[in-house]
C-alpha cells in the first residue's frame, strides 16, 4: 500500500521532471519556431490534463471543455488589453473593464475564476443527468459557447480575430503552467474526493450504496477541471496574442480530445504522454502541408489532411486500446461485459422471498 | 437408458482472472427433467449462459446431440434447439405479448409452423391469449413467467433451460409453473435443465438433481432416491467436508 | 398578423418534420447499438455533397443531382447507407462493448474525418445546389402562399415516419429490431440475428439521413462540409427530451426541438434572435434537469395501451 503510495503519488512529479527536460532541451538548442511549438506543447498539457481531471477521473466525455477555454482567453483579453484597443474592438465591455487593464499574473487568475464559475453552474445543471446526456449536454454547451461568442460582437469582436492581447508567455511560464497544472492533477487524485469519483467511474451502484454522492464528487471534478481549463486558455490567449472564436470549437475539441484519448483516457501519464505524441503527429503533418523539397519538385500534401489524421489516429487509438489491454484475453473481456450487466440486473429483482 | 441430448465435460468459465465454473460435467438425457441447485454466486446462471452461447468456456466441451457448441454464437446454438430463460425473464417490456412469441420464434426456421405454435402457446397459456395485444411490460410475474415458456416454445427448441423460474413469484404460483413445465414435458416430450433454490421443490418435479457449490458440482443423483439422504443436506448446505458423489447420474 | 401566425406555424411544422427524421436516425442507432453517433450529422452532410461533383468551384457542377428524380433520390440514401454501413465496420463493430464514453468518442472523430474528407474534396467554400426550383414556386391557399417544398417536407418526413412505424410494428425484422434495441442479448438467446438486426438498423439510419440531406440542399440551396452538425445536435436535444432509445419518443422530441426553433426565432425579439440556439439550448438542459428522464413519456403512454 505505501509502496503505491509512493508511486502514485511521485507520477506528476516524474511528468514535471519530463517536461522540464523537454523545456530545457529547447531552450538551449531550439531556434524560434521550435521554442514556439514547445510553448504550445506546454499549454496544451495545461489543456488535456484539465480536461483529464475530469473526463479521465469521472468516465463522463466533455465535449464542451473548449468553451471554457475560449471563456478564460477572451477574459484574457479583456482584462489585459490596452484600453485604447479594446474600445475599439469591444466597446461593449463594461466600465471597468474598459477603462483600466490589469497586470498578467491577476488576469490568469481572474480568467480561470470566470471559467470555474461558469462550470460551477453547468455542472449543477448537467451532472444529475444520466452520463451520456450529460455529455451531449456538454456538446450543447460548446455550440452555446460558440454561438454567444460569435454574436455577441460588442463584446468579444463577433466571429473577427480580437489582436493586441499582451504576449506574456515564454517557455518558462508555460512551463510553470503546465507544472502547476499537472501536481494539481495529481494531488487532486490522491485526495478522498478523487478516490471517491474513482470508484463512481469504476462501479457507479456500488460507489452510491457505499455511500458517494456522485454528483457531488463529479461536480467538484468539473468545477476544477473548468477552472483549469479556463487558465489553459488565458495562456493561450497570451501566448497567440490574437484570438478568434472559431479557434475554440470543433478542431480544437477534436485535437484535445485526441490527445487525451491516445494515450489513455484514465491515466495522468497517458494525458501528458498524448499531448507529446499528438502534437510531434501535428507539426510534421503540418511541415508536410506546406511542402517538401524532393529534389527539383515540393511535394505537399493537401490541407486537411492534417484533420483526417488526426481523427483516424483518435479511431486506431480507441480501438486498438481496447484490444491492446484486454485483446489476447477476449473470452474474458466478454465474460466481464456480461458479469458487469447481470451483476445489473441481478440488483433490480425482486428478492426470493 | 434414453439417448443423452447435453453433455457438458469438464467446463471452466471465467470472468476476468477468475473462475465461476470449475471443471463442470454434466448430463441431460431426452425427456428428462433435471434440476441443478446450489446456493447464489454457485456458478449456475454462469453455466447456463455458457451453455447458450452467451458466454463462452474457457475449456471443456459442451455437446448438443452430439455436436460441439462451444464458441458459437448464441443464435447459432438457439437454432440448434436450445432455448434458455435467463434469470429475471427478460421478457421484452416494450412490446406486446403476441410481439414477444413473434420474437420467440426467431431461431424457427419453418416459418409455417410459427402460427401453429402460436396457437398451442395460446391454449396451454390462456391468459396469454386474452392479453396477447397488450404491453408485455403490464404483465404480472406469474404471467411473465408464462410468456417467458411460451416464448420459449415459439422456436420449437427441444431443451428449454430455465434460470429460476421461481424467482419474484408467490410459492402458489411457483408450483403452477412447475406443474405446468412437467405437463409439457409429458405432452410434448420436451427436456427441461432447471436451476431451483429450493431443493424440496427440485427433488419434487426433476428427475435427477445436481448440486453446485462454490462453482462445483458437488453432488449429483436421482432425486427419487435422495428425498432423505443426509448426504444431500450436508452437500447442500456444506456441512460435509470432502465433496461426495453417489453418482447415480453417471 | 394572423397570416404570419400561420406561415409560421406551416414553417415550424416542416422544420419539425425535419428535425424528427433527423432524431429518428439518431434514436434508431442508440436504440438497437447503444451508440451515440456524434458523425450522423456528417452522414447528412454526405448525402448532400453526392449531388455535386467533387471541385472547389463555388458553382457546383451536379452529379447525382444531374439524375432524374427517382433515381437521384435512390443515389442519394445509397451512398448515405454505404457510408454507413462502412462506419460501423470500421469504427462501430470493433468497439462493441466498449463503454459509451469510448464509443462516443469515436463517434465525434469519425464524424470530423467525414467532415474533412468532404473538406480535402470540395473545399472550404459553401456550394450553390439547385435541386427542383420549381419547388420553390408558392402554392396559395386560403390567403396563405405556402412553397411546395414545406409542403413535401412535412408530408415525406410524415410518410417516412409511417413507413418506419409499419415497419417496426407489423415486419417480423421489425419487431425483432425493436425486441433487440430493448435487450440485445436476450434477443440473441433467442435466436435473433444481431449482426443482421444492427446492420439493417445502420442502414436505415443512412438512410433517413440521407432523406434529410435531400430535403436540406433543396430547401436551402446551398451545401457546406459543415452544414450536418447544427441539424445533428438540434436532433440529439431531440432524442434526449424523448427518452433516449425510444423511437417514438426521438420522433416526438426531434419535432418538438425543432417546431420550436422556428417559434423562437418568429418571436424572439431582433436583438436576441441572433442567440436563438443558445437560447434553445439552455432551455433544453433546464428541461431535463427538471425531468432527467426526458420530457416525453413514452414508455409509461406505451405500457397503458
Amino acid at each position: 500500500m505505501r509502496k503505491i503510495d509512493f508511486i502514485s503519488s511521485s507520477t506528476p512529479l516524474f511528468l514535471v521532471m519530463v517536461l522540464f527536460i523537454l523545456a530545457i532541451a529547447s531552450w538551449l538548442f531550439a531556434g524560434t519556431a521550435l521554442n514556439r511549438a514547445m510553448i504550445e506543447l506546454l499549454v496544451r498539457v495545461v489543456l488535456v490534463v484539465s480536461i483529464y481531471i475530469f473526463v479521465g477521473n469521472s468516465g463522463i466525455v466533455s465535449f464542451g471543455h473548449v468553451g471554457f477555454m475560449a471563456i478564460g482567453a477572451y477574459a484574457m483579453a479583456w482584462q489585459t488589453m490596452l484600453p485604447l484597443l479594446k474600445k475599439n474592438a469591444m466597446p461593449g465591455l463594461p466600465e471597468f473593464l474598459l477603462t483600466g487593464n490589469l497586470p498578467f499574473p491577476i488576469a490568469l487568475l481572474f480568467s480561470a475564476m470566470l471559467a470555474g464559475l461558469v462550470g460551477l453552474l453547468l455542472g449543477t445543471v448537467i451532472l444529475r443527468l444520466p452520463s451520456i446526456a450529460a455529455s451531449i449536454c456538454t456538446f450543447a454547451f460548446l455550440m452555446i459557447v460558440h454561438s454567444v461568442y460569435s454574436n455577441w460582437g460588442s463584446v468579444t469582436g463577433g466571429t473577427s480575430s480580437i489582436v493586441g492581447i499582451p504576449t506574456k508567455v515564454n517557455l518558462w511560464v508555460a512551463f510553470s503552467g503546465a507544472a502547476i497544472c499537472v501536481i494539481m492533477a495529481g494531488l487532486y487524485q490522491l485526495t478522498r474526493y478523487g478516490l471517491a469519483l474513482k470508484c463512481t467511474r469504476e462501479e457507479e451502484i456500488a460507489a452510491r450504496a457505499a455511500g458517494i454522492d456522485i454528483f457531488r464528487q463529479r461536480l467538484i471534478a468539473f468545477v476544477l477541471s473548468a477552472t483549469l481549463m479556463g487558465f489553459g486558455g488565458a495562456l493561450y490567449a497570451a501566448f497567440l496574442g490574437a484570438i478568434y472564436i472559431d479557434a475554440f470549437y470543433l478542431s480544437q475539441t477534436t485535437m484535445l480530445l485526441a490527445m487525451l484519448v491516445v494515450g489513455g483516457m484514465s491515466s495522468l501519464t497517458g494525458a501528458v504522454g498524448g499531448v507529446v505524441v499528438i502534437s510531434l503527429l501535428t507539426y510534421v503533418l503540418r511541415g508536410l502541408e506546406r511542402g517538401v523539397q524532393l529534389g527539383p519538385q515540393t511535394i505537399a500534401l493537401p490541407s486537411g489532411t492534417q484533420e483526417v489524421v488526426l481523427g483516424v489516429v483518435m479511431i486506431v487509438a480507441l480501438v486498438s486500446s481496447r484490444s491492446g489491454i484486454f485483446g489476447t484475453r477476449e473470452l474474458g473481456e466478454i465474460a466481464n461485459r456480461f458479469r458487469a450487466r447481470g451483476a445489473i440486473w441481478a440488483r433490480f429483482q425482486p428478492s426470493n422471498d | 437408458m434414453a439417448e443423452i441430448m447435453l453433455q457438458v465435460s469438464n467446463m471452466w468459465v471465467h470472468y476476468g482472472q477468475v473462475p465461476a465454473v470449475r471443471n463442470l460435467s454434466l448430463e441431460v438425457h431426452r425427456n428428462e427433467i433435471v434440476c441443478v441447485v446450489g446456493p447464489n454466486g454457485a456458478g449456475k446462471s454462469t453455466m447456463l449462459l455458457a451453455v447458450a452461447g452467451a458466454l463462452t468456456p474457457t475449456k471443456g466441451e459442451v455437446r448438443l446431440n452430439g455436436v460441439s457448441v462451444v464458441g458459437k454464437a448464441p443464435e447459432y446454438i438457439a437454432k440448434l434447439g436450445i432455448s434458455l430463460i435467463p434469470e429475471g425473464r427478460h421478457i421484452f417490456k416494450g412490446l406486446t405479448v403476441e410481439e414477444n412469441l413473434k420474437v420467440g420464434a426467431a431461431a424457427n426456421a419453418d416459418r409455417s409452423s410459427v402460427e401453429n405454435n402460436l396457437r398451442t402457446a395460446y391454449s396451454v397459456f390462456p391468459v396469454l391469449a386474452e392479453r396477447r395485444h397488450g404491453a408485455a411490460g403490464m404483465l404480472s410475474g406469474g404471467e411473465q413467467q408464462q410468456l417467458a415458456i411460451a416464448r420459449a416454445l415459439m422456436s420449437g427448441a427441444r431443451l428449454i433451460m430455465i434460470d429460476e423460474p421461481s424467482l419474484g413469484l408467490a410459492p402458489k404460483i411457483t408450483e403452477k409453473v412447475f406443474e405446468v413445465l412437467s405437463e409439457l414435458r409429458r405432452s410434448s416430450g420436451l427436456t427441461l435443465l432447471i436451476i431451483e433454490q429450493n431443493l424440496k421443490r427440485a427433488l419434487k418435479y426433476s428427475d435427477r438433481i445436481y448440486i453446485l457449490r462454490n462453482s462445483e458440482i458437488v453432488f449429483s443423483g436421482r432425486s427419487a432416491e435422495l428425498q432423505a439422504s443426509d448426504d444431500l443436506h450436508s452437500a447442500y448446505f456444506g456441512l460435509g467436508q470432502a465433496p461426495s458423489n453417489v453418482g447415480a447420474g453417471q | 398578423m394572423m397570416g404570419y401566425f400561420s406561415q409560421t406555424v406551416i414553417d415550424a411544422l416542416s422544420w419539425g418534420g425535419l428535425y424528427a427524421l433527423a432524431a429518428l436516425g439518431i434514436g434508431l442507432l442508440y436504440g438497437v447499438l447503444r451508440v451515440i453517433n456524434f458523425a450522423h450529422g456528417d452522414f447528412i452532410t454526405v448525402g448532400a455533397f453526392s449531388l455535386i461533383v467533387p471541385s472547389t468551384q463555388a458553382t457546383a457542377q451536379l452529379a447525382l443531382g444531374a439524375l432524374p428524380a427517382p433515381l437521384l433520390i435512390i443515389g442519394t440514401l445509397l451512398v448515405v447507407t454505404l457510408v454507413a454501413l462502412l462506419s460501423d465496420l470500421l469504427v462501430f463493430r470493433p468497439l462493441r462493448g466498449a463503454t459509451p464514453s469510448t464509443i462516443m468518442i469515436a463517434s465525434f472523430a469519425l464524424g470530423y474525418v467525414i467532415q474533412n474528407i468532404v473538406l480535402l474534396l470540395y473545399s472550404s467554400r459553401p456550394k450553390a445546389v439547385d435541386l427542383w426550383p420549381e419547388l420553390n414556386e408558392a402554392f396559395g391557399f386560403a390567403g396563405l402562399r405556402i412553397p411546395q417544398l414545406q409542403i413535401w417536407t412535412v408530408t415525406v418526413a410524415a410518410l417516412l415516419m409511417v413507413a418506419l412505424t409499419v415497419f417496426l410494428k407489423a415486419s417480423s425484422y421489425g419487431i425483432e429490431m425493436r425486441a433487440a434495441s430493448e435487450d440485445l442479448r436476450m434477443a440473441r438467446l433467442l435466436g435473433v440475428r444481431a449482426n443482421r438486426v444492427i446492420a439493417l438498423a445502420v442502414a436505415l439510419s443512412g438512410a433517413l439521413a440521407g432523406a434529410v440531406s435531400l430535403i436540406i440542399a433543396t430547401q436551402s440551396g446551398v451545401v457546406s462540409y459543415q452544414m450536418g452538425g447544427p441539424v445533428m445536435l438540434f436532433a440529439f436535444i431531440g432524442t434526449i427530451i424523448g427518452g433516449m432509445g425510444s423511437l417514438v419518443g426521438s420522433a416526438l422530441g426531434g419535432f418538438a426541438v425543432g417546431f420550436s426553433s422556428v417559434i423562437l426565432q418568429a418571436y424572439l425579439p431582433d436583438d436576441i434572435r441572433p442567440f436563438r440556439d443558445a437560447i434553445l439550448f439552455a432551455l433544453v438542459i433546464l428541461i431535463l434537469v427538471i425531468r432527467p428522464q426526458g420530457l416525453i413519456l413514452v414508455k409509461t403512454m406505451r405500457e397503458r395501451v
